[in-house]
């Protein structure tokens, strides 16, 4: 009580568009309201939603028609695969970043960035129809290298290791999701009414009470689980974009391909954990918890990840053209100058040159909707650029698959019904699986948010006043 | 009025069939390009300027000591020169322009504007630019032998083979004189007169100097023929030095694929 | 963060402009030590001019080495100056405050310093200005595809903008300067503080010029090494070079070194010059944590490198790697640098008691020195050793005592360079200094007073 008093004091008590000017009790039951209870439109858009991922379905039937012999027919799933891994797998990271440093402007968004995690479930799910088309690691380029030294070494390579590591890596999320969320379970638990869903919050909160000792564990968990999931993340991207790309281009050996990956992930992770806050805060009844604070600090790191998404592709470019040597010449003409160079242009728009121009001015960057936007532009982006670099990789045909270059550059190849069907579907799934993961865990971090208000205040500097923020060590 | 020149792409054919291995060729380049004395000091602290060498492999060692038959030891030679690539890797990294792309297809050093940076050197797959560490000297007997119609070079540049573009030069004033191509016999090691120091003293006729453009002469036939390849053809470097394969009467089935 | 201690603003001008107001016995001594090593060293390129090249230990395959080795590592360690103060300074990190100068001076003489390298290194040293475009008496502009001429544009682009952007961050300190001072240092910081009074007009002006030079400044800082690292990535023929994550690598391997070396000096300056007060463990704490993250970062690519060329296990790739790691006495060089250069200090950054030990930090930052000097060796050397697939033509690399002369003398320079300048100007930015004591707050939590800053 005392604490939350200090809290307000420095204002004194009037309503601030800054700031959080609720207290302790205000916070949770107002967090927790907006879990137990859900509005009709909410389940009708997941009506919507679940009848888009059956018509994913419907598609994928209709694609097993063409087996597994072929690899082209499958690339738009693989997009898909890459596309989920990209965004919103990587948008936990913008949870653990600001714990990471100290930086307060995470804590209304944590929950709500952990909790794309759960698409991980699906994106394992999309691998395994992919692994039947992902061709032995013998023979050809990949960074199976071994395997053509020792036979067939490591065991099950590629395929076991893929699977496995994508496997863990969603698990790793969930835990992630899950020991972060302890304390409020606990706290739902303990005000849920009797039923199912208080005995679920029952088995969650594994018995927490908030002592001491619990804390301190709580943290370091945090700790290493943000960790692992950072190191893991772009671990995963390595795997993925090398042995589902670059591996299926004879000739193309590029090392920094992986690493503009994650890039192009945290970059997209932080537009979609933009775009969520955007749908919290105008639709999901947080606009006294979500300020413009969070954009701001999202908009000044999505600035310099766009220039790093251009400086990662340009250390690549750079290099394959200035070698001139044929078998970077066919690479370089088969993703960006050849068949995919329609998308190849907006994206560069997308991913690059408009997020940079106009993320510069301080008028957009320090707004709600102007960061907002700018990630509807990189999302759109980064799905063209999956959609370029996974169905260019996936038309190269078997037979050049061991060959030392690319003899033949392939032509462009269109989705057809079932492509647009499945993509759809992956979409809407991923969208799904979200919004059910948010009937169960509050997507406000409601602990986090307590801490926020104790360690924060508003004093008299100078002539204003002025947020004071503390830095525990 | 400008007598019209005619256009050159000047290549060479290196039958490794027909390789000795003699050095006669290593020889005459290096009197001819007034290249200095290369002592064995030279060789030890691998400074040695050889415009041309021979690289010599030998193959089938590891049989011969399992079987204990030596005559399984085989001499492999390869002569190495610049291979005047359309495509240099050392033409572009060079801060200066010392080395650039002439309109005959040769590749040629500007020792005037070189600074040393050595970029080039680095940058070439075949290792065939030297660079001077020191002035360069000759012992005082040996200054009136050097050649007048090529430049003596300075400490800290760099120099490659030039496919003797001094006589090319006299090669190209014949015909400017004459209006007609040179006959491809005057390249030729036996009976020519203009044919780079090292194709003229080739003993056995592997080197085969001559125009690409012409389509009549010898080097463009011989470069098409079967046996035909360009080193390192996968960095895309386009030599205009082709080799024509070793035909090894011995080597086993396997060895051909 | 409890063994911080108020001090007043007189105190931070008194105890700041010590340094530069009096001068110790140390301070001739260490001058003069440094001097006699710049003086061997430039003794040792007057040597090399006269005689040529070929008294440094180039030979036909490796014809780059030691000189531009360090070249190298004096790139990478100039840019810790920028990364410290303008990232930080763009993401209002408190625990830059001190190191901020010190960094930046260190970028401009590691910077100068390296800019002599290939300066000394090329055939026809007094050639070097064909290089700029500059003789059009010639007729021939440089050829701007090489990326020799890209390196001394960005460089020098660097270089300029440091100079401003640490002259425009002194100018407070130089006007207090200005009124402590009599006779020619008052004429000096008189001219040098352009009229600095302090007033809110000059505080906003230089603000903001801090921050447009901040955000100006950080693609050049990219672009310097990234450029660097294209002297190698854009050379076909060299095996371990042709790759294309050399440029983000070697911007990381920079930083990681850099701000290594910005500790070395941190320590050296809370010893030498008793500064206690205000170069505190809490700094290099938060150093150390930035560290550990720009380690590992650095560490990912190291494996990306490695694994990309073992990716298609062509013959020529693997001899390169087969020197490198396996063969004496590279081996020892390998696991060397990978101890020094990762394992030892990412392990014990990682401890929190290790992070607030100065002496421990001391060391630590000389050995990832140690490590990234080894890295930009094992890059260079063997890769050139084992150049192609033309096994006749591999050789082997042996340095002369001149190089070794000169690349010692080149650590003696910057010493020297900072010695220098810490008689003339503050090491420690006293303006910013004072801003940190200002923004200080505290914050009751409970029981326990938990120290705050002010944000906007």
């Amino acid at each position: 009580m005392h604490q939350n008093q200090r809290t307000n004091n420095g204002h004194g008590g009037h309503h601030r568009p800054d700031i959080l000017t609720r207290t302790h009790q205000q916070v949770t039951a107002e967090v927790l309201n907006r879990t137990f209870k859900t509005s009709p439109t909410f389940w009708m858009i997941a009506l919507v939603l679940a009848l888009l991922v059956v018509l994913g379905v419907v598609g994928f039937i209709m694609r097993l028609g063409d087996g597994f012999a072929e690899r082209l027919p499958w690339g738009y799933l693989a997009a898909g695969m890459g596309f989920l891994l990209t965004t919103a797998m990587a948008a936990p990271v913008v949870s653990i970043l600001p714990r990471l440093v100290k930086g307060h402007w995470g804590r209304p968004i944590s929950r709500a960035a952990e909790m794309w995690s759960v698409v991980g479930i699906l994106c394992t799910l999309l691998m395994i129809p992919l692994l039947f088309v992902l061709p032995s690691a013998e023979g050809r380029k990949t960074i199976w290298f071994m395997s053509q030294v020792h036979q067939n070494w490591p065991p099950l390579a590629p395929w076991g290791w893929q699977i496995i590591s994508m496997a863990g890596f969603a698990m790793l999320g969930l835990a992630l999701l899950w020991v972060g969320a302890i304390p409020d379970l606990a706290t739902a638990r303990d005000r849920a009414p009797a039923g199912a869903r208080k005995g679920w919050y029952d088995r969650l909160s594994i018995g927490w009470e908030g002592t001491n000792a619990q804390w301190r564990r709580l943290r370091a968990w945090l700790g290493l689980l943000g960790g692992l999931y950072l190191i893991a993340y772009v671990g995963l991207q390595f795997m993925v974009s090398s042995d589902f790309v670059q591996s299926f281009v004879p000739g193309w050996k590029d090392s920094v391909f992986p690493g503009w990956q994650a890039v192009n992930g945290f970059q997209s992770g932080l537009a979609v954990m933009l775009l969520t806050a955007y749908v919290l805060r105008r639709w999901g009844g947080f606009k006294d918890y979500i300020f413009l604070e969070q954009f701001w600090a999202m908009g000044r790191l999505l600035l310099p990840l766009s220039i790093l998404f251009f400086y990662f592709w340009a250390s690549g470019f750079i290099t394959y053209w200035y070698g001139r040597m044929p078998a970077e010449h066919g690479v370089l003409l088969l993703t960006q100058f050849g068949p995919y160079l329609g998308i190849f242009v907006p994206i560069m728009f997308l991913n690059f040159i408009l997020p940079l121009g106009l993320l510069i001015w301080n008028r957009i960057r320090k707004s709600i909707l102007g960061p907002t936007l700018i990630s509807l532009l990189v999302i759109t982006g980064t799905f063209l650029d999956k959609i370029r670099l996974y169905v260019g990789a996936f038309s190269v045909p078997n037979e050049q698959l061991k060959n030392e270059m690319l003899e033949v550059i392939p032509a462009t190849h269109y989705p057809d019904i079932a492509d647009v069907f499945m993509l759809v579907g992956v979409l809407a799934g991923a969208i799904l699986l979200y919004m059910l993961a948010s009937r169960l865990f509050p997507i406000l971090n409601i602990w986090e948010q307590k801490e926020g208000l104790v360690l924060q205040t508003v004093r008299p500097f100078l002539k204003t006043e002025l947020k004071v923020v503390a830095k525990p060590d | 009025m400008i007598t019209p020149r005619i256009p050159h792409k000047w290549g060479m054919v290196v039958d490794i069939d027909r390789c000795t291995g003699c050095q006669a060729c290593v020889i005459a380049c290096q009197a001819e390009n007034n290249i200095p004395i290369n002592t064995e000091d030279r060789y030890i602290q691998r400074r040695a300027i050889e415009w041309i060498r021979i690289e010599r492999y030998w193959e089938g060692v590891e049989e011969a000591v399992k079987t204990g038959d030596p005559s399984l030891v085989k001499a492999r030679f390869i002569p190495v020169l610049c291979q005047h690539c359309e495509n240099a890797p050392c033409e572009p990294v060079c801060p200066v322009y010392a080395t650039y792309h002439n309109n005959e297809g040769m590749n040629v050093q500007v020792y005037n504007r070189c600074i040393g940076t050595r970029y080039c050197a680095n940058n070439c797959p075949y290792q065939v630019r030297f660079f001077n560490f020191f002035q360069p000297v000759w012992p005082e007997s040996l200054y009136n032998q050097l050649n007048p119609h090529v430049t003596v070079r300075t400490r800290g540049i760099m120099e490659k083979c030039t496919f003797c573009i001094q006589r090319l030069r006299k090669v190209e004033r014949k015909e400017v004189k004459e209006q007609k191509r040179i006959s491809d016999a005057e390249f030729d090691s036996a009976s020519g007169m203009y044919g780079p120091a090292c194709v003229r003293a080739c003993p056995t006729d592997t080197l085969v100097f001559g125009d690409l453009n012409d389509p009549n002469g010898r080097v463009a036939k011989m470069a098409k023929d079967e046996r035909g390849y360009q080193m390192f053809d996968r960095l895309g470097t386009e030599p205009n030095v082709i080799y024509l394969k070793k035909v090894d009467l011995h080597a086993s089935e396997s060895a051909h694929e | 963060m409890q063994e911080r201690i108020p001090v007043t603003e007189k105190e931070v001008n008194e105890d700041l402009l010590k340094p530069v107001f009096t001068t110790p016995i140390w301070w001739w001594v260490a001058v003069a030590v440094m001097a006699t090593g710049v003086a061997a060293a430039a003794g040792a390129a007057g040597f090399m001019f006269v005689n040529g090249t070929g008294v440094e230990g180039i030979n036909r395959p490796v014809m780059w080495e030691f000189l531009i080795v360090n070249f190298v590592f004096w790139v990478g360690i100039s840019h810790a100056g920028i990364m410290l103060s303008a990232i930080l300074r763009l993401t209002q990190a408190e625990w830059r405050r001190p190191a901020t100068r010190a960094a930046e001076v260190m970028t401009i003489f590691s910077l100068g310093t390296a800019a002599l390298h290939p300066m000394m290194h090329v055939g026809r040293a007094w050639r070097i200005y064909f290089e700029f475009p500059y003789d059009f008496g010639r007729g021939i502009f440089p050829n701007i595809r090489s990326p020799f001429v890209w390196d001394p544009s960005a460089i020098f682009t660097y270089l300029t903008s440091t100079v401003l952007f640490v002259y425009v961050a002194m100018l407070p300190d130089l006007a207090i300067a200005r009124d402590r001072s009599t006779g020619w240092r008052h004429t000096m910081y008189y001219v040098l503080a352009m009229n600095w009074r302090g007033t809110p007009r000059q505080w906003h002006l230089q603000t903001v010029a801090g921050i447009l030079l901040s955000s100006i400044i950080l693609p050049i800082f990219a672009s310097v090494h990234s450029i660097v690292s294209w002297d190698f990535g854009m050379a076909i023929a060299v095996e371990g070079w042709h790759s294309t994550v050399f440029a983000p690598y070697f911007v990381i391997g920079a930083v990681w070194s850099g701000v290594a070396g910005v500790i070395t000096l941190l320590a050296l300056m809370r010893w030498l010059f008793s500064a206690q007060k205000y170069i505190r463990p809490e700094h290099f704490d938060g150093l150390g944590r930035l560290l550990s993250v720009v380690g590992i970062g650095w560490f990912y690519f190291t494996m990306m490198e490695i694994c990309f060329s073992l990716y298609s296990l062509e013959p020529s790739e693997i001899a390169f790697r087969h020197l490198q790691l396996m063969e004496w006495p590279f081996n020892m060089l390998f696991v060397l640098f990978v101890t020094t250069g990762f394992f030892i200090p990412v392990a014990l950054f990682m401890k929190k008691s290790v992070r607030r030990n100065v002496a421990a930090m001391f060391w630590i930052s000389i050995f990832v020195n140690i490590g990234m000097w080894l890295e930009r060796y094992m890059i260079i050397i063997p890769g050139l050793m084992r150049k192609t697939g033309l096994p006749f033509s591999w050789g082997s690399h042996s340095p002369s005592p001149i190089e070794l002369i000169i690349v010692t003398g080149s650590f003696f320079a910057v010493a020297l360079g900072l010695l220098v300048f810490s008689k003339f100007f503050p090491l420690i930015p006293l303006s910013d200094a004072k801003e940190g004591e200002v923004l200080r707050a505290e914050i009751q939590v409970g029981k326990v007073r938990v120290p705050a800053i002010v944000r906007e």
